[in-house]
C-alpha cells in the first residue's frame, strides 16, 4: 500500500526499497552516499564495518534492483577508502568519492576502474580533514565540505585548490562540521550544516542567502542534517539525520512535509533471505514491524531528475525510494 | 616534582576514572580536592559535558549499531577512554561488573549497548530505581530467563540471582523467598523480537503482561501479600544484608581488592568499619548513590596511602588508562576495534563477562597470557614518541639541558600519575638507565630523538614492572 | 616408552555447513533442499557409495583412505540456540543447560598436570583465550605468532630487547614476602618469560621438507608442529580457523576455507610423518553447529547437527554415528537434528586416547565411540 504525502500541489509517495544487511553482495552496510548514473543506475557508497569490512560502492539497476558491481574496496592503497564521507559523478559519470579517513579524493571510471586520487591532510588552504560532502558546480569545478576544519573548498576536477570560504561558527556563513552539499540549477550550494542543525544557502561566490531550519524537532526544524539535495523545480531536501526523517522545504524556505520512511515492504534482496527461513518469516509475523519501515539515520538524499526521491539509511542497510509529483490535482470527484 | 596533592589526585582519578594525564592532574589539583570530587560525582551541576554520542553515530556507524559483537565491545571500550566523564563511566563498569549481563547468551550487541546506556544514565542516581529498571531491561530479561517466568510455570533464574547477586548475597534468604521473588516477577516480559535480518537489529521492548501474572498472596522475607514486582525489591532494599553487600562491592570496585565474591558470607571485610561506614551513608540517604560516592571518596579510608595502588588493574582501566594518558584518540579515527579486543584478550570482553558472577577480579586479572598482553601493551603505546601524551612527557622532561638517571627514573614515574614503585625495582631501573649515562636533550634533531627514544624505553620498563599492574 | 598422546582441536569456527562438507550424494533430497548453495553432482570427492567430500577436501581424503579419518556424524546436543556464541560456549564448557565459565580443555589439562609443572601443557594458537582453555590457576600459553613471542616484543632493537628482557627478569625475581599478590605477579612474570623462553627453542630447532602455505591456518598449524617437535611436553593445542559463517556467497567462501584448511592439515601431518611425530597425535574438527538444510538463495544461515573429524594415525577410520534424516519431518525446525552429544566425542578421546577420567571433564557420562584404535 504505496503512502502519499500531499502539499501545495505535489504528491510525494513511497515506491520502494532496495538493500538490506549482510556481507554478500547484494546488501549494503552501512550505505552514506549516493549518486545517479544513466540507465536507471544508482551508485551507493558503503561504509562497511572495521570488523567484517565491506566499504565498497554498490552498482545497482534502480528498478529492477539488478545488482552489477562493487566498486573499491577497504584500505588506504589505490582504489580503496575506508571511511566513505560523500559521492557524486561527473559528466562522464565518472565517480568522485571523499575518503574521510585518508582526507582525500577517490575517483573511479564507471565500471569500477580506478582512476586516481587526490588530496593532503592538513588546514591550510587545500588541505582537508576529514572531507565529507563532495558536489559539482556549475562549471564543472568540485565543492568539498572540508569538515573538521568548519568550511567549504573548492577544486577543480583533478585536485587544483580554487577557493575555500566560510569558518567555524553559527553566524551566517559560518559552519560547525559540515557535511552533504547540494547545487541548485543557478549555481547557489546549499550546505547540510550538521552541527548547527541547519541548511545554509550561499550564492556560487559563498555568500549567506538564506538559512533553512533550526535546531528542534518541531516539524519544520532540523537536528544534525548530514545532507540536502535540490530538484529541479527549486524544492529542498534535507536528511534531517538525528530526527530520522526528511524535511522539505520550498525554495523560499516554506515547510512541505515530513518523509519517516514506509518501507512496510521487502527489498528484492531480501525477499530471497526471508524466503529461505520459513523461521524467519514466522518471526516477522509475530513482531511489530514499525520500526523497520521508519527512517533510521537517513544519511545521503539524493532526487534527480525524474523526481525519484532517494534516502540511504545508514543504519537500515538499505535506500528508500520516494517519487514526487511535481503536478499533484487533488480531483473533486463525486463518489 | 613529588607533590603530594598530585599524588592523591592521581589516586582520586585512577579510581574514579581511567587515570589523567599529568597536565590534568595539575590543573585538577589546582582546583582542590574536594571541588574535583564534586566534578566527578556532579557533572551536570559543574557544567561537565556528555560525551557526544553524535560523533560517535557520525564517525562510527558500525559500532553505533554493531552487528559484531566485538564492534560492541569497541563502542563500550571507546566511551571509557573518550568521555569527559570518568566516574559516569566507571560507575557504568561497575554495574556492568556488578549485574553481569553477556552477549554470549543475549546475542544482540546493541541490545547489550541499550543495557550498558541504562547503566550511563542512571548509574549515580538511585540504587532501588536502578534494581527496577534492570528488573525491565531486556538483555537482563533474555539473560537470566523471566521471558520464560510464567504463571503456571515459574522460572527462578531472575528471581535467585536478583538476590543472590544483585542485592542482599548468598545466605540472607530462603529457597522459598526465591521462589516467591520468582513468582511476583512472573508477567515481566519482552515482546516478540523484531528479526535481525534482512535488514537491521532493533531494541527489545520489555512489557508487563497482567493475564501471565501470579497474582495470588505471598510470603517474602517475613511480608505477606500479594507482591509484584517492584514490591519484592522495596523490600530487598529495606533488608541490612542489602546495604552491606553493596557497600562491600563499591568498597571493592573502588577503595581495596577484596577476595572473591562468593567467598562474603565466609569472609569478613578487609576494613569492616569502612563497609560499615559506607552501609550507613547508603542507607541513610534511601540509596542515593551520589551521596555515596561523595562520601566514599571524601573519606579518609579512600585517601589513605595504604590504599594507593592497593588494586589490581582491571583490564578495561589497563586499556582506557592507557589510551587516555598518551592522549589518542582525541578526534575520531579508524581502529577502535583492536582497542576493544585488547581488554578481550587481557582477559575482560566487555559487554561479555563470563557468567551472571561476572569477572573474577584482583589477582585473578593476571595469569601469564594476560600479563604479557598487559605489559606489551602499555609499552607498545608507550613507544610512540607521536602520541601527545607521551610527547608532553619528554618535552617536560627536556625542559632541563640534562638528566641524571634518577631524574629520568622519578620524574618518569612522576609524569605517568605519581607512580609508586618498591625501593628494589627503582634500583633496577636506575641501574638500566645507568648503563647509558646521563640523558642530555641535546639540540639537533637526532640528539632530541636519541633522548626521546631513552625516555621512552624508562617509560616502557615501567610499564613492564608488577607495580604498575596495580592501580 | 610409548610417547605421551597429544590432541589438537582445530575449531571450524562460525558453523560450518555439514551437508556441503559430507555431500550425502545418493539422497535425492539433498538436491531438492539446496537449489544453488550445492555440491554439482559428480564434483564431490567420493568417500563410498553414499558420501562425498567437499571438491576442495581432497587433499585429506587420503586419512580417510588409509584409515585414520574418523567422520562423527550428526554431532550436537539438544535444543541447539543456534547462536554462535552460546553454541561455542556449550561447545567449550560442555554446560549446555547454564553459562559455565570453565574449558573442558582446561580441566583436562589439570588433570594431566595437577601441580603445573609444565606451564606449556596447553598451548593455544591465536589471540587470547578460547573459554575451552580457561580454568584459574591453569597456565595456558596463547601464541598469535611463535616466531615473535614473549614480552616487550615491540622493542624491535633487538640488543635493546635483550637488555629491557633482562631487566624484566630481575625486577620480577627476587623478594619474596611483598604480599600475596605482588609474589603471585612475580611468578606469573617468571613463568611467562620461562614458557617465552622454551617456546623460542621451538622455531630453532625445527626443521621440515614441508612447505606450509601462507595462510593464517597454515601457519597456525606449522607452529603446532614446531612446538610438538620440540617435544616441550604440549598435550593439548587449540586453533581455529574462521568464519565458516557463510549465510551468502557460500559457494565461493567455503570452497576457501576448504581449501585452506585441507592443505593445511594435509601438510600437518606430512610434516609430523616425515619427521616421526605423528604416531601420538589425533587431530579433532568441529564446529559449533551445521547449517540450514535449506538454502536461502546464496549461502546458509544457521542450524544445529553437525559434523566433526577425528584424524590421525591412532583413529579407527569409519563412519560413527548416523547421518541425521533429511526428511521433512524429521528436522528440527529445518535443521539436521543431532543425534550423537559432543560430550561423549570428547569423553572417547580423554578416555581411550588421552587416558583420562571423562566424568568430572565433560560433566556426566556420555555414549561413547569407537574412533580409537585398540
Amino acid at each position: 500500500m504505496p503512502v502519499t504525502q500531499i502539499a501545495t500541489g505535489r504528491a510525494f509517495s513511497y515506491r520502494d526499497n532496495i538493500g538490506q544487511i549482510g556481507t554478500s553482495a547484494t546488501s549494503l552496510r552501512h550505505p552514506v552516499g549516493l549518486a545517479r548514473g544513466a540507465n536507471d543506475v544508482l551508485y551507493v557508497a558503503n561504509w562497511g564495518t572495521e570488523s567484517q569490512g565491506g566499504a565498497r560502492i554498490t552498482k545497482c539497476v534502480m528498478g529492477t534492483q539488478e545488482w552489477l558491481a562493487d566498486i573499491g574496496r577497504p584500505g588506504s592503497g589505490d582504489g580503496e577508502f575506508l571511511w566513505p564521507g560523500g559521492l557524486t559523478t561527473d559528466l562522464d559519470e565518472n565517480l568522485y568519492l571523499t575518503d574521510q579517513a585518508g582526507s582525500k579524493v577517490v575517483i573511479f571510471d564507471k565500471e569500477g576502474g580506478f582512476i586516481g586520487k587526490w588530496g593532503e591532510e592538513g588546514s591550510g588552504p587545500g588541505q582537508m580533514m576529514r572531507p565529507s560532502g563532495i558536489v559539482f558546480d556549475s562549471e564543472e569545478n568540485l565543492l568539498i565540505s572540508d569538515t573538521r576544519n568548519h568550511r567549504i573548498q573548492k577544486f577543480t576536477k583533478d585536485g587544483q585548490f580554487l577557493d575555500a570560504f566560510g569558518s567555524r561558527g553559527d553566524g551566517p556563513g559560518e559552519f560547525d562540521l559540515p557535511w552533504g552539499l547540494a547545487v541548485d540549477g543557478d549555481g547557489n550550494i546549499y550546505v547540510a550544516d550538521w552541527g548547527n542543525s541547519r541548511v545554509q544557502k550561499l550564492s556560487v561566490s559563498g555568500l549567506h542567502l538564506q538559512s533553512f531550519g533550526e535546531a528542534g524537532q518541531d516539524q519544520v526544524e532540523l537536528n544534525h542534517p548530514s545532507d540536502v539535495s535540490v530538484d529541479k523545480d527549486g524544492d529542498v531536501f534535507v536528511a534531517d539525520w538525528a530526527n530520522n526523517r526528511v524535511v522539505i522545504y520550498q525554495s523560499d524556505g516554506t515547510f512541505l512535509v515530513n518523509l519517516v520512511g514506509d518501507a512496510t515492504n521487502l527489498s528484492k534482496w531480501a525477499q530471497a533471505k526471508v524466503a529461505a527461513n520459513p523461521d524467519l518469516a514466522k518471526a516477522r509475523a509475530r513482531a511489530d514491524l514499525e520500526p523497520e519501515w521508519r527512517l533510521w539515520h537517513p544519511q545521503a538524499i539524493l532526487v534527480d531528475d525524474e523526481y525519484n526521491i532517494i534516502i540511504a539509511e545508514a543504519q537500515h542497510m538499505r535506500v528508500q525510494i520516494y517519487q514526487k509529483d511535481p503536478d499533484y490535482f487533488e480531483a473533486q470527484f463525486t463518489l | 616534582m613529588g607533590n603530594k596533592d598530585i599524588a592523591l589526585m592521581a589516586h582520586l582519578m585512577r579510581r574514579a576514572g581511567f587515570g589523567a594525564s599529568y597536565d590534568e592532574l595539575e590543573a585538577r589539583a589546582a582546583k582542590g580536592y574536594e571541588a574535583t570530587v564534586e566534578e566527578l560525582v556532579d557533572p551536570d551541576a559543574n557544567g561537565v559535558p556528555e560525551y557526544d554520542e553524535l560523533t560517535l553515530a557520525r564517525y562510527f556507524p558500525d559500532m553505533e549499531v554493531p552487528s559484531a559483537p566485538a564492534m560492541g565491545t569497541a563502542n563500550f571500550m571507546y566511551h571509557l577512554y573518550t568521555t569527559p566523564r570518568p566516574l559516569v563511566e566507571k560507575m557504568t563498569l561497575f554495574w556492568h561488573m556488578v549485574f553481569a549481563t553477556g552477549n554470549s547468551k543475549v546475542d544482540n550487541p546493541p541490545e547489550m549497548l541499550q543495557q550498558i546506556q541504562m547503566f550511563r544514565d542512571h548509574g549515580m542516581g538511585n540504587y532501588k530505581e536502578l534494581l527496577v529498571r534492570l528488573s525491565k531491561d531486556p538483555s537482563m530479561i533474555f539473560w537470566l530467563d523471566n521471558n520464560e517466568n510464567h504463571k503456571q510455570a515459574p522460572n527462578e533464574n531472575w528471581g535467585r540471582e536478583l538476590l543472590e547477586l544483585f542485592s542482599m548475597g548468598q545466605g540472607n534468604y530462603t529457597e522459598d523467598d526465591v521462589k516467591m521473588a520468582a513468582r511476583a516477577f512472573t508477567g515481566w516480559t519482552i515482546l516478540p523480537k523484531i528479526p535481525r535480518t534482512p535488514y537491521q537489529r532493533h531494541h527489545w521492548k520489555f512489557i508487563y503482561k497482567a493475564e501471565d501474572h501470579d497474582h495470588s498472596e505471598k510470603t517474602f522475607l517475613g511480608h505477606t501479600g500479594r507482591f509484584n514486582g517492584e514490591d519484592i525489591i522495596d523490600i530487598v532494599v529495606e533488608q541490612p544484608a542489602t546495604a552491606n553487600f553493596m557497600a562491600r562491592h563499591l568498597y571493592n570496585f573502588f577503595v581495596a581488592d577484596e577476595v572473591q565474591v562468593p567467598s562474603w558470607l565466609d569472609v569478613p571485610p578487609k576494613d569492616p568499619e569502612a563497609v560499615e561506614a559506607i552501609a550507613k551513608v547508603f542507607v541513610e540517604s534511601e540509596f542515593d548513590i551520589k551521596t555515596t560516592l561523595r562520601f566514599i571518596l571524601n573519606s579518609d579510608f579512600f585517601k589513605d596511602e595504604s590504599v594507593w595502588f592497593a588494586k589490581v588493574k582491571n583490564p578495561a582501566e589497563v586499556v582506557a588508562g592507557t589510551i587516555r594518558l598518551v592522549g589518542d584518540f582525541q578526534e575520531p579515527r579508524p581502529g577502535v576495534l583492536p582497542m576493544g579486543l585488547e581488554g578481550t584478550y587481557q582477559g575482560q570482553d566487555l559487554i561479555n563477562p563470563p557468567s551472571v558472577e561476572g569477572w573474577h577480579t584482583g589477582r585473578e586479572w593476571i595469569d601469564t597470557g594476560s600479563l604479557v598482553r598487559r605489559v606489551n601493551f602499555v609499552a607498545d603505546s608507550f613507544s610512540n614518541a607521536d602520541m601527545p601524551g607521551i610527547k608532553s612527557i619528554i618535552n617536560r622532561l627536556g625542559a632541563s639541558e640534562t638528566l641524571s638517571p634518577e631524574e629520568v627514573v622519578d620524574g618518569c614515574l612522576e609524569l605517568l600519575g605519581a607512580v609508586q614503585i618498591n625501593d628494589e625495582t627503582r634500583e633496577q631501573l636506575l641501574t638500566h638507565v645507568r648503563a647509558s649515562g646521563d640523558l642530555s636533550r641535546g639540540s639537533t634533531e637526532e640528539e632530541t630523538q636519541a633522548f626521546g627514544k631513552r625516555v621512552t624505553e624508562v617509560l616502557q620498563l615501567i610499564a613492564a614492572t608488577r607495580e604498575y599492574q596495580f592501580g | 616408552m610409548a610417547k605421551d598422546p597429544v590432541l589438537v582441536i582445530f575449531q571450524l569456527t562460525g558453523g560450518n555447513d555439514y551437508l556441503n562438507t559430507i555431500v550425502p550424494r545418493q539422497n535425492p533430497l539433498y538436491r531438492d533442499y539446496r537449489k544453488l548453495v550445492v555440491i554439482p553432482e559428480g564434483e564431490e570427492v567420493p568417500i563410498d557409495d553414499d558420501y562425498g567430500f567437499h571438491p576442495e577436501m581432497a587433499p585429506i581424503k587420503q586419512f580417510w583412505d588409509e584409515g585414520k579419518m574418523a567422520l562423527i556424524h550428526g554431532i550436537g546436543y539438544d535444543n541447539s540456540p543456534r547462536s554462535h556464541f552460546r553454541s561455542m560456549d556449550i561447545w567449550h564448557t560442555c554446560e549446555p543447560d547454564k553459562v559455565g565459565t570453565e574449558g573442558w580443555v582446561g580441566r583436562s589439562i589439570q588433570a594431566v598436570d595437577p601441580d603445573k609443572e609444565n606451564v606449556l601443557t596447553g598451548v593455544n594458537f591465536g589471540q587470547g583465550l578460547p573459554r575451552a582453555m580457561a580454568l584459574p590457576g591453569v597456565p595456558v600459553a596463547s601464541v598469535s605468532d611463535i616466531e615473535n613471542y614473549g614480552v616487550l616484543t615491540g622493542i624491535t632493537d633487538e640488543e635493546q630487547r635483550m637488555r629491557a628482557l633482562d631487566r624484566f627478569q630481575r625486577i620480577y625475581s627476587p623478594a619474596i614476602g611483598r604480599g600475596p599478590v605482588m609474589d603471585y605477579l612475580g611468578q606469573t612474570g617468571l613463568d611467562a618469560l620461562k614458557g617465552a623462553d622454551i617456546l623460542k627453542t621451538a622455531p630453532e630447532m625445527y626443521s621440515s621438507s614441508v612447505e606450509y602455505a601462507a595462510t593464517p591456518i597454515a601457519q597456525k598449524l606449522r607452529g603446532i608442529s614446531m612446538v610438538h617437535q620440540a617435544n616441550l611436553g604440549t598435550r593439548f593445542f587449540y586453533t581455529q580457523h574462521a568464519s565458516f559463517d557463510t549465510h551468502a556467497s557460500q559457494m565461493a567462501g567455503h570452497e576457501q576455507l576448504w581449501k585452506d584448511s585441507a592443505a593445511a592439515i594435509s601438510d600437518f601431518f606430512a610434516d609430523l610423518r616425515a619427521n616421526d611425530a605423528a604416531e601420538n597425535v589425533v587431530l579433532i574438527m568441529f564446529s559449533e553447529f551445521g547449517r540450514r538444510v535449506r538454502d536461502n538463495g546464496s549461502g546458509t544461515d544457521h542450524g544445529a547437527g553437525g559434523i566433526a573429524f577425528a584424524i590421525g594415525d591412532p583413529v579407527a577410520g569409519g563412519h560413527y554415528s548416523e547421518y541425521p534424516s533429511m526428511d521433512e519431518k524429521d528436522l528440527q525446525e529445518g535443521d539436521l537434528a543431532p543425534n550423537y552429544d559432543f560430550r561423549g566425542f570428547y569423553s572417547t578421546l580423554l578416555e581411550q586416547f588421552m587416558g583420562l577420567d571423562p566424568t568430572e571433564i565433560v560433566g556426566g557420562t556420555f555414549e561413547q565411540l569407537d574412533f580409537i584404535a585398540k
